[in-house]
């Protein structure tokens, strides 16, 4: 096992040394830079660039910026001149993270129930309706679906609050947006899953034994069709708590989600960097993690492993 | 595939004309037109596609890239016509004629006309306001008249308040929002606790008015520092109004001394002509990388010193050049004779300077807290100190900031709210739905949104700002004058403003707004300069224009 | 079995037979191919059968609607601007007095060009890679996973946005932007169904006969993992249509005059408290083209499983 972690960290260096590189060089070939601006002289932008280090050659900022990422510092923003992106970081990753795992809980519970009720009512009404349910979800683009529950839930009915971030109630409706297209996605898999399992042996032997359907149920088919839901939840929930620019622009809050677009548009380089090496790294972070789920919970991987 | 083929021909075309096969007129080459890539930039851009096919049978293509594309394309000068704007950065025409000069840092388009680079250096040296306008005006109608630039209109910004709000005064040069003498009154609940809820968009990126450059940050700098002077409701600059009790200015009105009273940062320490002489010398270091420093530029010696080599970490001649620069900066024409008394000389009469002494460059810096602090003063909320009528009192980063009435400002007694209490949501609807449900005191109304508030207390404000088509004089086509006009003629801007824009906008029938004022406070536009450009599209000259322009250039009409 | 000529066969090879009484029970099931098979459980399923109906009707809709109309989609109307539907303009006119009806037709065929050319890249792209890497395994494949791991771990909104700055804007821009990392997904899958079928006998023999690396991939490995391909492929056009609304909500969808199913919703979505069937139009048809492929994609991923015939 200690070999095997050893091994996954060297490749996750060498891959996230890749993914540095690789959007170091290709941001630099955006036209324009940070301080271009409609009311920038020429003679003042290079002045600036020359203060931020932005007119040396590509190659020795690179060198410069690898230097300051392996002491754990992603610089300051070059938009907000002020702030370092560490902080930018540390301040919008746990709103970020609050909603996403929100968002997942709502996704997850409701994903997981209606795909099980479909599985097991394969080809009825009951389950086309809620794969009908589920898929509404996907099939409404982000902004209308938020712009929609705003104006009709926060507006017209008032239940909820219309935007801002001061307590669970204003978490409630992004959360329920953001979470529509991974409670699709739940449920779809569940579906599946459930078909599979049900059409195994070890369930006609578990039948054949006596066993009750609630038993059958929760002990056989449940326990082993959640598995390959557990696989695809690492990237899910690096997708999701690391923030989504749409709910998070409409809802006002303020997480990492709008530094992901942001700061294309305004070229800043060092923002641009820290979050995509941030979100890289969460991902394979939790990619590990839920290898290592796998295998509690699913014995023969365990095998496979200890075999190798 | 379309677009190999549409080259091949084109080569295929190029190279016969070449060996001289083909005799007849050339065809017209694809025209394109740059703009911005939001969704009302898109919207404005067509408007403009439509008119141009409609009444001069061009199909103009619409190439729509992020501003800082679109920006760079134009210091490239890689571009045929672009959408472009340009606000005023103080009220005098200057702010808006000055960039159109021979190699302007802004002269995008590469028109250059000597009797109009004369007319500014005039406008600019003499000490007399009736000479001035008279030149102004004159230089102006050069620039319409050879038509470089198409004014296309003059944006209108709309907003609603509730009813109880009061005294909320937007001016239409400088920082937009004023809120020194706003207070509420009805407000459902009481007035008792007196606030405002406002939403103001984005997170402020720099609150050290040496180096902030935007909107946001200008209204919090607004609201937090105070100059020399500060704009009355009725955007007049009065001895008086701000930490200038007084000022005098030399004959040859080079020379302003302020006498400052007495006022103190929120800290308690005493603001004195030592920080103004300080803070504007710190946005003329070419060290402290200022983008606005160009407005310090009337200033003596200004120009020189901020363009001066900024010496490199590892530069052997480092301590000289630092040195050199700090010499240079003694010569900067701003000087604290004592505590109290602020001596200013200019490079030339700029009957203007009293404006740009409210603009935020040229508010006072705390020297015993930059001092300390650096890069990094004005980044916390105890990193920073005030000296207008509010201080920031809470900033939770990219989400609100809260503004507290200042104790220590001089005139407390004139600022009635305890409290402005500001969100940071970029969406459009957002702001409007909290608006709606009375989270919001007061509201910005987009152009999609207007129909929804026209009868609710909705107010239209002109803006001194100024749209327009630039024509890159150097390109194959554009290069003719006659053609710039003809584009401009086909241009029915009643119409656009009426039906694309429908935000209260107005036609643009010449280049200086006419928010903007000449002597005496009349508007320059209305007074010294009229409508040089017709209200609706004339056809008919557009077309011969057209016509005879493409047949100097050798093309064939479309 | 072949026939060497037809005129081989002669009336007298052949003789009636006599159906007995009890023979008739002798007939079972005819035997039917696998697509066959396929096709049939994909009829039983309604929804799925739905969702094909709903693509269908999209389809003609976008083609034959242009004929319906005298308007064109680009034609602006200065004085025209947002009607609302009535009988000259059946979904009224947006912000420009633009005909949505003939805008409809229109944002439907790029949308679905966008999602339908996305998804044929993200094929030939994953199919080959994922082919190579699961045939050959070993070091190759380790190799080509990690990079394929590498792409895996940048935000996609970063690479598209990145790209489209980069390479400016262009419908095949949007189209890249979209396949850049989109191809990988299908490259796991592929990868996943070589690995299992490799170890079947049908590939030992193939290549026992000598058949060629690329023979074997494109002949048996291929072929056998069709299903799961077209399944994955029902879901990646949605996505990029999608993917493409996202980026018109952003500024950076397809570049004018061309409009999408996105940027029309995007245009709408501004006016949703004013002209709300400026909205409506194009989410219900956004809505109908998502449910469309899904149901279609799920159906599909039903009839396809063996393990689930029942």
């Amino acid at each position: 096992m200690g070999r095997y972690i050893l091994r996954r960290f060297g490749l996750m260096l060498a891959a996230l040394w890749v993914i540095v590189t690789a959007t170091f060089f290709l941001m630099h070939a955006i036209p324009g830079d940070p301080f271009l601006g409609e009311k920038v002289t020429e003679a003042i932008r290079q002045n600036m660039l020359r203060k931020y280090g932005l007119d040396k050659p590509l190659w020795e900022q690179y060198v410069i910026y690898l230097g300051n990422l392996l002491r754990g510092d992603f610089g300051t923003s070059l938009k907000m001149l002020h702030r370092s992106v560490n902080d930018m970081i540390r301040d919008g990753f746990p709103v970020s993270a609050l909603l996403g795992l929100e968002a997942l809980a709502y996704a997850v519970t409701l994903g997981l129930l209606l795909g099980t009720v479909a599985g097991f009512r394969h080809n009825t009404w009951l389950d086309y309706l809620a794969m009908f349910v589920a898929l509404i979800g996907i099939s409404v683009p982000g902004f209308i679906m938020g712009g929609l529950m705003q104006y009709v839930i926060g507006l017209k009915l008032r239940w909820l609050p219309i935007a801002r971030w001061e307590g669970f109630r204003y978490t409630i409706m992004p959360a329920a947006a953001l979470g529509l297209g991974t409670l699709a996605v739940m449920a779809r898999m569940m579906r599946t899953s459930v078909l599979e399992v049900t059409s195994q042996d070890y369930i006609k032997t578990a039948k054949a034994k006596g066993l009750s359907q609630r038993e059958i149920v929760f002990r056989h088919v449940l326990r082993n069709a959640i598995l390959p839901i557990v696989t695809i939840l690492g990237p899910l929930t690096a997708g999701i708590v690391t923030g989504s620019f749409v709910i998070e622009l409409i809802f006002g809050i303020p997480g990492l989600g709008k530094y992901y677009v942001q700061s294309i548009f305004n070229r800043d380089y060092t923002l641009i960097l820290g979050t995509t090496i941030f979100y890289a790294v969460l991902l394979v972070f939790l990619n590990f993690l839920v290898d290592v789920a796998y295998g509690i919970i699913d014995p023969r991987i365990r095998l496979m492993r200890s075999r190798e | 595939m379309r677009r190999v083929l549409v080259v091949l021909v084109a080569a295929l075309v190029l190279a016969t004309m070449s060996v001289g096969l083909v005799s007849a007129a050339k065809p017209l080459p694809k025209l394109v037109l740059l703009s911005g890539d939001s969704q009302i930039a898109r919207l404005y851009a067509q408007g403009v596609q439509e008119m141009i096919r409609k009444n001069l049978g061009i199909p103009l293509e619409i190439e729509a890239v992020d501003f800082k594309t679109r920006l760079q394309k134009m210091r490239n000068k890689d571009f045929q016509i672009v959408f472009a704007g340009w606000g005023a950065d103080y009220d005098d025409p200057m702010t808006f004629l000055d960039m159109w000069i021979t190699d302007g840092p802004f002269n995008d388009v590469m028109w250059s006309n000597p009797s109009y680079d004369k007319l500014i250096q005039v406008a600019k040296t003499s000490p007399d306001e009736a000479v001035r306008m008279k030149a102004m005006a004159q230089a102006e109608k050069i620039l319409i008249g050879e038509m470089p630039i198409a004014p296309l209109y003059w944006p209108a910004w709309n907003f609603v308040e509730h009813p109880y709000v009061k005294n909320v005064v937007r001016k239409t040069v400088g920082s937009d929002f004023e809120w020194k003498w706003a207070y509420t009154e009805g407000r459902p609940g009481g007035d008792k606790d007196q606030f405002l809820r406002v939403n103001f968009g984005e997170e402020p990126p720099d609150l050290d008015p040496a180096t902030s450059t935007d909107q946001v940050s200008f209204w919090v700098i607004n609201a937090t520092y105070e100059g020399l002077a500060r704009k009355n409701p009725e955007m007049k600059i009065l001895q008086g109004s701000g930490l200038a009790e007084s000022w005098t200015v030399s004959k040859d009105r080079k020379v302003y001394t302020f006498k400052l009273r007495d006022a103190k940062w929120s800290d308690g320490v005493p603001v004195t002509a030592y920080d103004f002489e300080y803070g504007w010398k710190r946005a003329v270091d070419p060290r402290t990388a200022s983008q606005y420093a160009y407005m310090m530029y009337v200033i003596k010696n200004a120009e020189k010193v901020n363009g001066m080599e900024v010496p490199d970490d590892k530069d052997p001649k480092k301590a000289e050049k630092n040195k050199a620069i700090d010499d240079a900066l003694a010569t900067v024409g701003v000087k604290a004779l004592d505590a109290k008394t602020l001596r200013v000389e200019l490079e030339a009469p700029t009957p203007f300077f009293l404006d740009l002494i409210t603009f935020i460059t040229y508010m006072p810096s705390p020297k015993h807290m930059v001092e300390k602090l650096g890069d990094e003063y004005a980044s916390e909320v105890d990193k920073m100190v005030a000296c207008g009528p509010f201080k920031v009192a809470k900033w939770q980063h990219e989400y609100k900031i809260i503004l507290e009435k200042n104790p220590y400002y001089w005139d407390a007694k004139s600022v009635k709210l305890q409290r402005i209490e500001a969100d940071m949501i970029k969406d459009i609807a957002t702001p409007l739905n909290m608006f709606d449900a009375g989270e919001l005191d007061l509201v910005g109304v987009p152009g999609t949104y207007i129909e929804q508030y026209r009868n609710k207390g909705m107010r239209t404000i002109a803006e001194a700002t100024a749209w327009y088509l630039e024509f890159n004089c150097k390109h194959e086509v554009f290069k003719n004058a006659k053609v710039r006009k003809a584009f401009s003629l086909a241009l029915d801007r009643q119409a656009y403003v009426d039906h694309v824009l429908k935000n209260g906008s107005l036609p643009a029938t010449s280049l200086v707004p006419p928010t903007i004022h000449g002597k005496d406070g009349v508007s320059f536009h209305d007074v010294y300069v009229g409508d040089l450009l017709p209200k609706k599209a004339d056809v008919k000259l557009a077309k011969q224009l057209l016509a005879e322009g493409l047949a100097e250039l050798g093309y064939a009409m479309p | 079995m072949r026939l060497a000529s037809a005129q081989e066969i002669t009336q007298d090879m052949f003789e009636p037979l006599q159906l007995g009484a009890g023979e008739g029970e002798a007939i079972t099931r005819p035997p039917i191919s696998y697509w066959r098979e396929v096709a049939r459980r994909f009829r039983r399923n309604r929804l799925a059968v739905a969702g094909l109906v709903i693509l269908v009707a999209l389809l003609a809709f976008a083609f034959i609607g242009p004929f319906l109309t005298p308007w064109d989609p680009r034609e602006q109307s200065l004085f025209d601007t947002n009607k609302p539907p009535s009988a000259e303009h059946w979904f009224g006119t947006d912000n420009l007095g633009r005909d949505i009806f003939a805008r409809l037709c229109y944002g439907i065929k790029i949308s679905l060009f966008v999602g339908i050319m996305a998804a044929l890249i993200d094929l030939v792209v994953g199919v080959i890679y994922g082919g190579i890497s699961g045939y050959f395994g070993g070091v190759v494949d380790d190799v080509m996973m990690r990079i394929v791991d590498i792409l895996y771990g940048i935000p996609y909104i970063i690479v598209a946005i990145l790209l489209l700055v980069v390479i400016g804007p262009g419908l095949w821009s949007v189209i890249l932007a979209m396949t850049i990392t989109g191809w990988v997904g299908m490259a796991r899958l592929v990868r996943g169904q070589v690995l299992q079928l490799k170890e079947q006998e049908f590939v030992l023999a193939a290549r026992v006969l000598g058949a060629s690396h690329l023979g074997i991939i494109l002949r048996h490995l291929i072929p056998n993992a069709m299903g799961v391909i077209i399944v994955q492929m029902t879901f990646t056009i949605p996505g990029a249509i999608f993917g493409e609304a996202f980026l018109s909500f952003i500024g950076l969808g397809v570049p004018l005059p061309l409009a999408s199913l996105g940027t029309m919703a995007n245009d709408g979505y501004q006016y949703l408290r004013i002209y709300p069937y400026q909205l409506i139009i194009p989410a219900i048809a956004i809505i109908m083209t998502m449910l469309g492929f899904n149901f279609v994609g799920d159906g599909l991923r039903d009839a396809l499983d063996p393990k689930l015939r029942r």
